[in-house]
Order: structure tokens, then sequence, then C-alpha cells
């Protein structure tokens, strides 16, 4: 063979490698972005598609879309009754006196998308496999440790029983609690072959659906097409299709959303809203409750327990204080927010038990300063302070996202200006979060100020922040490895108020107990709020007939998704 | 020739060896797959976390780890798990090992990690020969004219434009090509190009998507190949048989292909053969930001998360491609060039 015709048959071997290639393409069906689609933009890739195996944000979106729950939470936080007929509570008798059984009553002719009738049976197989460690799923430590038993009444009831008193069904029969029911009729064969569930096909490429919506076709790495549910309780909703398509890139997801590629954005930060909203006159931005609050957290460990003590200043209480006091949060939110939060103090930010008669520490670097100076912390001839020849330098760390390491320029310039020196850090997530045993950087104590968010209480005053990443029991250290308090703040008296606030019955000494917290975080200082972070949307007005309803970070975005409509 | 073969097939098995161990350590110091459970609600509790811990084998020394990535833990005594009641159940491991075919499960979804590349392998390949192609065709003809007229007008351009867009960050021509050609082409009444995934499943479609990022990836490479041939061309046109050949009356075509051009390309079929297992990685930042679902992607997303057997499964393919491409490049070698023999 010459050389040129070896040329020419390996050029047209690699052409019809391409060709082949491009084949695979061909094959699935098409959609277009009109009035029967809803185009939506994910950051991210959903990692599995049974809400029990996941602790993603964006996999429990695209569960929501096909799972329904007993109940779920309106963007005002209100309970929606979705699968159940009437939310259990002890007046209407769903509710033992002792709080320690749940009388659940579904609605009747109740179906999933296959047709299969939807009943009590489905649930009580579905709390069986919460329960049974062969499972090992990542949701649901919350009913596996209270369920006693689950028992089988009729075709629409069943019943639980609790080890302990439980004031807060949501927890364990509402959203986000129990947010996935498993079709009994999939299911249980799986089960019954593999004896767990954990692997099982169904979690990625499920079948059978309860929402509003069922997956038709799931194209890794690109989209997931959704097609309307005819068997939904709420009737079929009237868009027909919805696809998700992942954008993975901030910027080119934006560039999507201001062409008009995408309808429905979820997930927008903060930092970005103006230029989001300035990019497409059509596009209207929408903030809920999210849940969550950011906050500087502030390393008080102990020398010798196992990880690194944090800077000696900070266990002085002034010194704390101080730090919220220096630090301009105003200007933070307005300016590198667009004013879509504000400062808050509260670990109850935005909940309905929050004691808004606390109010919020005001920018004063003058009594900051103040305060410092009595601590005995003053300033050097380097213009920085120092104490015993210590001087008040801090390590301060966040992870890599670029709004957060913004807003660490600015509070290192304004803790400057009382002669505090912050030496600034920054972390991929995998590494800033990781486990203790895996020399984390917050679980070994690497820092003396930590940027991360916290939740904030939701529908009932147990704060999971308090009762976990605040309480003595919880500390991290050599001995409870696994402990998820990483700042190693203690305070007796407000684990005993947290303790009230998740198992007291009585409505008014829960709020009280809550109240009680909400006055030793401020006085205490063991973190500084920075703001709360809501859930912020943005969506195409030219795309929908009328205002659209978002349910809150509480519940589910689409609890009002039927009732949606495209032009 | 079989016996060179043979020789370098069996030289390479220690090599994958020592190259799999060092990445095998690289890749657990990337982070902690449990960091994700952080700044969530629904959190698992300490006990959860650390029975994941144990059933994922992270517990265990690395050593132990890498060796359990071989050969698996199917053949291990079963793992003690510890339970609510302060018991233990014991569970049998369930990997075979990379020697015996199994990469492991994907930490992240669970599903196997060789399945989540043959996802993802077919949509890169689709983006990176073509872009490869007609890189190294356009990068051949631009070279080979810039060479023959070096130092005119045509030549300083083309080098000035190479070295403009060889030194542009590949996210900001990524951007500013979909600013222009989408969004503004919109604005100006024009008709966009469709970009963002792969498109509706039409070939049509397909070809239509992968036009902004081949455009951004062929303009970022194209600079490098074009100075690589136009050098290596240079290099030969100064040689004696090339005057020899123009000498003999030859025409300047004829002179510039068979002799020159033939001759120049040996260095290139070297880089080609460097550069081809390197298209499997696929294109991070292109593939993120034109949301084309390819290996790139696979790779960033899995190291997000520290899904180690996804991010070592992906890095012992490329290894064994380099493996495999550079020994097909020797191959290749005594083709064109039959006075090369290995022996």
């Amino acid at each position: 063979m010459s050389l040129k015709n070896r040329v020419r048959l390996a050029l047209a071997l690699a052409l019809s490698l391409v060709m082949a290639l491009a084949g695979f393409g061909v094959a699935a069906p098409s959609y277009a972005q009109d009035s029967s689609t809803l185009v939506v933009g994910f950051a991210q890739e959903p990692d599995n598609m049974n809400g029990f195996y996941s602790a993603m944000a964006f996999a429990q979106w695209a569960n929501d879309l096909v799972q329904a729950s007993l109940y779920d939470f309106s963007d005002d936080l209100q309970p929606v009754p979705v699968l159940i007929a009437e939310i259990p509570t002890r007046e209407n008798g769903g509710i033992s006196e002792d709080f320690k059984e749940y009388t659940v009553k579904l609605k009747s002719g109740l179906k999933w998308s296959d047709g299969t009738p939807l009943t009590a049976e489905d649930f009580v197989f579905t709390y069986e496999m919460v329960k049974n460690p062969a499972n090992n799923m990542i949701q649901g430590s919350n009913i596996r440790d209270a369920l006693e038993s689950v028992e089988l009444v009729d075709e629409t009831t069943f019943r639980l029983k609790f080890n302990v008193a439980k004031p807060f069904p949501e927890d364990l029969i509402g959203s986000p609690g129990l947010s996935t029911i498993l079709p009994a009729h999939v299911f249980r064969p799986i089960f019954e072959r593999d004896g767990t569930l954990e692997n099982a096909e169904e979690n990625q490429d499920p079948t059978v659906f309860s929402g509003p919506y069922v997956l038709r076709e799931w194209k890794r790495g690109e989209s997931m097409l959704f097609e309307a549910n005819p068997n939904y309780v709420f009737g079929e909703p009237k868009i027909k299709r919805v696809l998700i398509r992942f954008f993975p890139d901030t910027d080119s997801q934006y560039a999507a959303l201001a062409a008009g590629q995408l309808d429905f954005v979820p997930n927008v930060s903060e930092g970005d809203i103006p230029r989001v909203a300035a990019s497409n006159p059509n596009l209207k931005l929408v903030t809920v409750f999210g849940g969550y609050i950011e906050s500087l957290w502030l390393n008080l460990q102990e020398e010798g327990k196992g990880p690194r003590a944090g800077h000696p200043a900070l266990k002085d209480v002034r010194v704390r204080r101080a730090l919220r006091l220096a630090i301009d949060r105003e200007t933070i939110t307005r300016e590198l927010l667009a004013g879509a939060t504000s400062p808050t103090d509260s670990i109850y930010a935005g909940s309905p038990f929050e004691d808004k008669s606390l109010g919020v520490t005001p920018y004063d670097p003058e009594a900051a300063a103040a305060l410092l100076d009595e601590a005995g912390w003053v300033v050097g001839a380097d213009g920085i302070r120092a104490k015993d020849g210590v001087k008040m330098e801090l390590r301060y760390s966040t992870t890599t996202a670029g709004w957060r390491n913004n807003i660490q320029a600015v509070i290192q310039q304004q803790l400057a200006k009382v002669g505090v020196s912050v030496i600034l850090e920054k972390y991929p997530a995998s590494e800033y979060f990781g486990t203790y045993a895996n020399k984390g950087i917050v679980a070994s104590g690497q820092y003396d100020i930590g940027q991360f968010a916290n939740n904030t209480a939701l529908t009932n005053p147990a704060n999971v922040t308090v009762d976990e990443a605040l309480s003595c029991a919880q500390i991290v250290s050599e001995d409870n490895p696994g402990g998820n308090n990483w700042t190693g703040f203690c305070s007796p008296e407000m684990d005993a108020a947290s303790l009230v606030t998740k198992t007291s019955l009585d409505p008014e000494e829960r709020l009280a107990a809550a109240y009680k917290i909400q006055q030793i975080m401020r006085d205490e200082a063991p973190l500084i709020n920075l703001f709360p972070r809501g859930d912020n949307y943005a969506y195409n007005t030219a795309r929908f007939v009328g205002e659209i309803r978002i349910g809150s970070g509480v519940g589910n975005q689409w609890f009002d998704i039927m009732n949606w409509e495209l032009k | 020739m079989t016996q060179y073969i043979l020789r370098r097939v069996l030289q390479s098995i220690p090599l994958l060896f020592i190259i799999s161990f060092i990445l095998f350590n690289f890749t657990n110091a990337l982070g902690d797959p449990m960091a994700v459970f952080a700044e969530t609600r629904n959190r698992p509790s300490a006990r959860d976390r650390e029975i994941i811990m144990k059933r994922l084998g992270l517990d265990r020394p690395l050593l132990e780890q890498y060796l359990i990535w071989l050969v698996g833990n199917d053949w291990m005594p079963p793992i003690e798990i510890p339970t609510d009641d302060g018991g233990v159940r014991y569970e049998q491991g369930r990997r075979r090992g990379v020697l015996r075919g199994d990469l492991g499960l994907s930490f992240v979804t669970r599903r196997p990690s060789w399945t989540r590349i043959e996802e993802r392998l077919p949509w890169t390949l689709v983006l990176m020969i073509p872009s490869y192609v007609i890189t190294v065709v356009l990068a051949i003809g631009i070279g080979i004219f810039s060479a023959v007229r070096q130092y005119s007008f045509w030549d300083n351009l083309i080098t000035s434009l190479s070295f403009f867009f060889y030194s542009m960050p590949i996210f900001f021509i990524a951007l500013l090509s979909i600013y222009i050609f989408a969004v503004q082409f919109r604005r100006w009444g024009l008709e966009p190009i469709k970009w963002g995934g792969t498109g509706d499943g039409s070939f049509g479609s397909l070809l239509q998507h992968m036009v902004l990022p081949v455009f951004c990836l062929v303009a970022i490479q194209l600079a490098g190949y074009v100075r690589f041939i136009r050098s290596s061309m240079l290099e030969v046109l100064n040689q004696d048989y090339i005057r020899t050949a123009r000498a003999k009356g030859l025409g300047e075509p004829t002179v510039v292909r068979r002799h020159a051009f033939k001759n120049a390309a040996l260095p290139l079929v070297t880089l080609i053969g460097l550069d081809l297992p390197f298209l499997l990685a696929g294109a991070v930042v292109t593939e993120r930001i034109f949301a084309w679902p390819g290996m790139g992607r696979l790779f960033i997303e899995s190291f997000e998360r520290a899904d180690a057997p996804v991010i070592m499964a992906i890095l012992m393919v490329l290894s064994v491609a380099v493996v495999v491409f550079q020994l097909l490049t020797d191959i290749v070698y005594t083709w064109l060039d039959p006075r090369i023999r290995y022996s």
C-alpha cells in the first residue's frame, strides 16, 4: 500500500468512527420549548432518584417532581395535604395523648403512575425499609431512631408507634421528613431478591411515580425529561412536559436564561441577582424562605483534646461580641448581595419562632474597639492588637465559592479598621467539611473563623444547629470523632432549652425555650450570624401565564406546579 | 516485531501498577466523601456516617484500601458494622477489584464507575475527535503555507493571530462566543446558533450544538500545531536534498508535498501520538461551559464530590490509553518510515 493510500485508509477509519459515535444520539425522542414544555436549568445533576439515598438538594428537587409526599408546606409555610386526608393532631384523634402514636389516614382512590392502587401498604413497606439497617439509607435516621412499629389498619390507614413522644408530625410523615414513598409492588421483589434496596436499578432509573410528573428519560450529564402524570392526586398538571437541563457553569446557565433557552432556574446566588435581572427584562427573580443562615463560626476548642484550639482571644466573650460589632453586615448584604437579604443575630431567623424583640447588633466599630481594649487586646505599633505578646491574627477560612470569597475580603478590611488582622484561606468543600478522621479543615480545628451555612428552625422550634452543631455532647474530639459540634462551644443551659424545644408537649413552653436559646446565642456569641439565605429563583415571565407560586426551602418548590401554565 | 510488541506490553504491566499506586494515593487525599453532608438539613447521624465509612472501606489503612481496589474484598472476612442496639452485624464485601474487571461503585451514585465512563466517553469523542481532526488539518495547511512564505505579510498575520488565540483563556472565548452567537444574535434578529448539551437527538441538531464548542477548541489548539508544523517545515526546507529537488527542476508543489512535508511529518506523528490519549479525557472547561456531557465534566464533578472510585477509573483508563497509544505511535513509525526497525 502506498503512503497516500495508507493515509486515506486512516482518515476513512477516523471518519467512520466519528459517524458511528455521533449515531449514539439519534435514537432519543425530541422535544421543543413550546407551551407544553417547561425548560428548567439545574447547576448540578441529581446523584440518585431515590430520596433516601441522597443528601443533595438538586436530587431532592428532581425527586419532588416525581414523588408525592403525605403533606407539603406552601410558600408561606402553611401545611398542604397531598396524599394525606387530614393532618393528624391530638384534637382530631390522629395523634395519641402521649404523642407516641400517629394514625395516618390517606385519601381514597390514590394511584401510582402505572395505575396500581397507592395504599397504606406502600407506606407500611416504606417505613419498614427505612427501619431496616440492611438498606443503608442515608436519609430517614430520625425515623429509624424513633420508630417502634408500623402497622396496617386498613387500605387507607396505617399506625406508627414511637419509643418517645414525637410532638412534630412533619418530621416523620410530612415533607421533608418523609419526602419519598416507595412503591411496594416495585421495591418488595427487589428487596426479597437482593436483601437490600441500596443498589437497586430502580433508584437510578425509577419507573413508578406518585408525584405530578413521571421521569421519561434521563440523558446522563445532559438532561432529564419528565411527563405529566395523569394519575396524580391533584389531576394531571397543565404543563405536559418538564425538561431539566444541567448547566454546571453558572455563567453559561445565566446566558441560557438571558437568551430565553431556560424558563426556570432555582438556586441563583444572591450576589448574581442584579446581573441576572439586568440580562433580560422578562426575567423575574423571586426569593423564598430557604431555611439556612450564613454564619462565621468561631473556634472555641480547648487545647489537647484532639482538634487544634482556636486563637486564645476568641475564648473571651467580649472579643466575640466585639467582632460582631466590627463587621458591617448591612453593607455586605446591600452591596454584595443586592439587598436580597439583611443581617440577623437570630439562629431562628425567618422562622415563626424568631424573637424579633432581640433586634440586630448594629455596626459600631468604636464600641468594638472599646470592648477589645477592655478585654486587654490593645493596638500595637504595627496597628494590630496584641495581649501578652500574642498578636490578634485570626485564620479566616471558607469554601471556594466566589461570593463567599468576596465577603471574606470585605470583612478582612472591616476588621483591620479595629486592629484585628485576619489571614484569608479557602478550601474545596470536600476538604473543608471533611470529617475529623479525615482531617477536615473545620472538624480538626484548622481555623479561627470559619464561614459556612447553618440551619434555622423550620416548621417547629427544634433547631438542628443548636441541637447538633452547638451542643456540649456533640463536641468533636479524639474521643468523639463523629461529633457535629466543630466550634467547641458548650452551654448546659442552652442544651437544656434545646431539649425542651424538641420534647415538650406544650407549644408555649417550647416557644419560651426557643426564645431562651436566642438570648443565650446573642449574649454568648459562639458564632456570628451574617444573614439568612433565601432560595432565589429566576423565571421568564414571557413564558408563564400569570405569576407562579414557588414553595419555600422547607418543603417543595413545585408544591403548586399543577397550576402553573405556559403561554 | 511481534517480539518487540510483546516486550513492550509486558514492560507496561509493572508501569501501570506503579502509576495506579501513585494515583490511588493522590486520589484518596483529595477530600472527604462525607463532606457533602455538611450544610445539609437531614444530615446522617454520626453512627450512620461511621457505617458508610466502614462499608466503603474508608476506615482502613491506605495500603489495604489499595489492595481492595486491586483484588476486591469478596474473599475477605466480612465487614463488622455496628447496629443500633450496640451489637454488630456482618456484611460480606462485594467488590471484585480492578484485576477482576471491577472498577468499583461510585460513592455518589452507587453505580459502577465503568458505567459512568461508558455514558460519557462517546460524547467526549464526538466532540474531541472532530475538533482534533479539524485542528490538525487546518494546522498542516496553515503551517506549510506559513513556512513556504516565511516573513511575508500573511506569515506575520497568521503568526500574530495564532499567538492571540493561543494566549486567550478558553472560558473567555467560550463565553464570548455564546454571548455573540447565541444571546446577541437573537437580539439582532438573526438565527442564534444552538448550544448547551447535545441537542434534541437528531444528527442535524447535534452538529449545530457542536459548532461553538468545536470552534473554541480549535481556536485555542490551532496555534500550537501551526507553530510546530511551521518550524518543522522550515527546518526541512533548508536541507540540501530540497535544494537538490529544486535543482533537478521539480515543481514547487511537488517539492513541498513530496519531499519537504513527508519528512517534516514524522515529528508530527510523535506529537499526535502523545495527544490522542488525552482526547479521551475530554475538555474540562469547554464541556462545563457548553453543558456537554463529556469525560472532563465527569472528572471535575467526581472531584468536587471526592468520588475516588470514579476518579481512579478515569485516570486508569487514561493511563492505559497513554501506554497503548505510545506503542501504536512507535509501530506507526515503522509503517511510515521503512528505515526504522525495532528489535
